[in-house]
């Protein structure tokens, strides 16, 4: 049994990690801290799931612990992750891994030597439809459009969201914010590191759309941000279309849900969200990477790759020319 | 009473007709007005390849005061084809021994993009009006050409970007004029599909005919802007060549444009290179403002879905992008104008701007730079 502690419940990710975590058969939350963000809702949570609670981030906190999962705001990753580091504590830490390239080479260098499992999440890895297409790709990935659309944070009810439009805090707004995940996913297909961006985020970063070149030639076109904001919209719109020399493969939203939304038709459409399969599928990846001693499949490396992309895509767009990397 | 005095009568008492008409029925329906125009009015289509076959000719024979007098060719059984379909009275081989013709009123270029600027000078200069498939001209400068020549001849030249008729663009540009999403911000304007000719076709070979980026983007670029209404700063763009067509004719097969405008953003993604039963899913317009997004896409309006051991989406329509309707539409502008020496929804000038907007994204994509306009 592993006893993991939750850390902060800034991020509305960690409504569906606490109860993955919760009905993984392997794993006890034995530990939650309230740092930041929705600090009474941590409380609550730790009170309803009968653990103990701490209000500030102290050593005494990683005591007994083998692993956190950390969904605070991503400013405070840095210094969470050294900490968790120092204990032997294994960390799972929601994305993005930094706000910026040098927090995230530190937070990888700091995870390596405390000689512990380091894993980001990244929801679309674990959708069978990418994994399917995967499977179908044959030879060279010849381009790319990946849409994700997200609920504006703001949308969310009874949750402190409001870091989420603090750059110092947050790192980034709509088109980082969302476009990451599809990062990871464009990254696990093309299997190629990107060697040029060009970007146009729109002034008040609710969205952008990038091209971003890889090494073996693979051309790529993102949209992203915070586009879902109204209405009775689904929260996710993904959608992914890849062309390769003789074959196109088009996803559409099943992306994300893959049991896919149901509607009621009535006065108005009423969709049902029935949750995301990615979730328990990366809590489980990361407690068998260390009950297995193994690496995880998302590693901080992957985190930063995409990370790295998100921060050309900015400077590129603030510049208004195109932005080579690695940085 | 000899025929000439007898179909002078005829012309002139339908005329009046016509008057008395627009007179007391001035609240006529759009489309009934419409069939009263070009009367008398002789057009002659010159190129006999395919966009004359599937549009320009369904088009000039729904205009019912217009008459298509002659087609033209360098091949002589297509010229005779077109000429058996759309009961003509003659047909040429040779567009010089067409213009003498003092008959036609209108020339109807459907040639070859690398002809547009050639033909279209010698039939202004000819004292015709000229109407010319998009886009304008290969180059920039020929594109000029032809506006002097217009200027010179005092006659009309009008470029056919008939995105501009279709009433789903049409329906989706008025909603966003009437502010249902807020200010657009973005629109991305998908056009795939597999072209479907030879290697050692005009189309694949980019002197002749931009590739892909000229022949399909120039229709984007022009969505684009009329649906912004605003000017495009600068252009950034990337090209691939996928097929073999297009690796053995150094020509791009897909393109990917961004545009700035003077807020906004637009991103035209167009290829010849999807596989042909992708055909089904040929385009798609999104469009982000201010207060709501807005989806429109082939494959959601329509699609045709065939099961058997396979599933199956068959194509029925021949010109998906482009409701055949627009076509028709389009050239009942361009006669209406004609007759009234009123500006065309897409004037010259404004066909010269998006010429401009595309090669700027041709030369993007040479010098992998951003371009301003």
């Amino acid at each position: 049994m592993l006893n993991i502690g939750i850390v902060s419940y800034a991020h509305p990710h960690v409504l569906k990690y606490v109860p993955a975590f919760l009905s993984h058969p392997n794993v006890e939350i034995a530990k939650i801290c309230g740092i930041g963000a929705n600090i009474e809702i941590a409380k609550r949570d730790a009170e309803k799931i009968d653990c103990k609670f701490f209000d500030t981030l102290e050593e005494k906190f990683f005591e007994h612990l083998d692993a956190i999962y950390i969904a605070s705001e991503p400013f405070r990753h840095m210094e969470i992750v050294k900490m968790a580091s120092e204990c032997g504590v294994h960390i799972l830490c929601d994305k993005p891994i930094a706000v910026n390239m040098k927090e995230a080479d530190e937070i990888i260098e700091t995870a390596k030597k405390g000689g512990i499992k380091f894993m980001v999440p990244f929801n679309t890895r674990w959708q069978p439809a990418l994994r399917k297409a995967k499977e179908l790709i044959q030879g060279d990935v010849q381009y790319i459009y990946a849409v994700k659309f997200g609920m504006n944070p703001i949308n969310i009810k009874n949750f402190d969201t409001s870091w989420f439009f603090d750059r110092e805090m947050a790192g980034f707004g709509g088109f980082g914010d969302i476009g990451m995940h599809m990062l990871d996913a464009i990254r696990f297909l093309i299997e190629s590191d990107a060697i040029r961006v060009y970007t146009r985020i729109d002034k008040d970063d609710y969205f952008g759309n990038a091209i971003i070149e890889f090494k073996n030639g693979a051309l790529v076109h993102l949209i992203s941000g915070w586009t879902n904001p109204f209405g009775k919209a689904p929260w996710m719109n993904a959608t992914l279309e890849v062309l390769t020399d003789d074959t196109a493969i088009l996803i559409n939203k099943p992306l994300y849900e893959p049991v896919s939304d149901f509607c009621v038709f009535k006065e108005r459409a009423e969709f049902s969200d029935l949750g995301r399969a990615g979730v328990p599928s990366n809590v489980n990846e990361f407690v068998n990477s260390i009950l297995e001693d193994r690496d995880p499949i998302i590693k901080g490396e992957d985190a930063k790759a995409s990370l790295e992309i998100t921060i050309a895509g900015y400077i590129s767009s603030k510049k208004g020319r195109e932005v080579k990397l690695p940085l | 009473m000899d025929s000439i005095s007898y179909s002078l009568i005829v012309i002139i008492f339908s005329r009046v007709i016509e008057n008395c008409l627009q007179k007391l029925f001035k609240k006529l329906p759009y489309r009934d007005r419409e069939i009263l125009e070009g009367i008398g009015m002789k057009v002659a289509v010159v190129g006999n390849g395919n966009i004359c076959d599937l549009a320009h000719i369904y088009a000039w024979k729904s205009i019912r005061g217009v008459e298509i007098a002659a087609t033209c060719d360098i091949i002589k059984e297509r010229a005779e084809k077109a000429c058996k379909i759309t009961n003509a009275k003659n047909y040429y081989t040779d567009m010089n021994e067409l213009l003498s013709n003092d008959d036609i009123d209108v020339i109807d270029l459907c040639v070859p993009t690398y002809e547009h600027a050639r033909l279209s000078i010698d039939a202004l200069e000819a004292g015709k009006h000229v109407i010319c498939e998009k886009p304008m001209a290969r180059r920039l400068k020929e594109a000029k050409k032809m506006l002097k020549a217009a200027e010179k001849s005092g006659k009309d030249l009008y470029i056919a970007h008939p995105r501009r008729f279709d009433r789903r663009w049409r329906e989706i540009k008025k909603s966003v004029s009437s502010g249902r999403i807020g200010l657009p911000k973005y629109i991305r304007r998908c056009e795939r599909s597999w072209l479907p000719f030879p290697s050692n076709s005009w189309y694949w070979n980019s002197e002749k005919s931009g590739g892909v980026l000229l022949d399909v983007g120039a229709h984007c670029v022009d969505l684009v802007k009329w649906i912004f209404e605003s000017e495009v700063k600068e252009v950034f763009a990337k090209g691939k060549m996928i097929r073999k067509e297009a690796k053995e004719n150094n020509t791009h097969d897909l393109v990917t444009v961004f545009l700035k405008l003077e807020e906004e953003t637009a991103f035209i993604d167009a290829s010849w290179a999807f596989p042909q039963a992708y055909a089904p899913f040929y385009s798609s317009l999104d469009i982000i403002g201010t207060d709501g997004r807005m989806e429109y896409s082939d494959k959601n309006a329509n699609p045709m879905i065939v099961v058997k051991d396979k599933i199956e989406f068959p194509r029925y329509s021949p010109l998906l992008s482009t409701d055949l309707n627009a076509f028709r539409d389009e050239m009942k502008e361009f006669v209406h104008c004609i007759e009234k020496s009123e500006e065309p929804i897409v004037s010259k000038e404004e066909a010269y701007n998006i010429l401009k907007i595309t090669l700027a994204a041709e030369e993007s994509i040479e010098k992998g730079k951003v371009i301003r306009c």
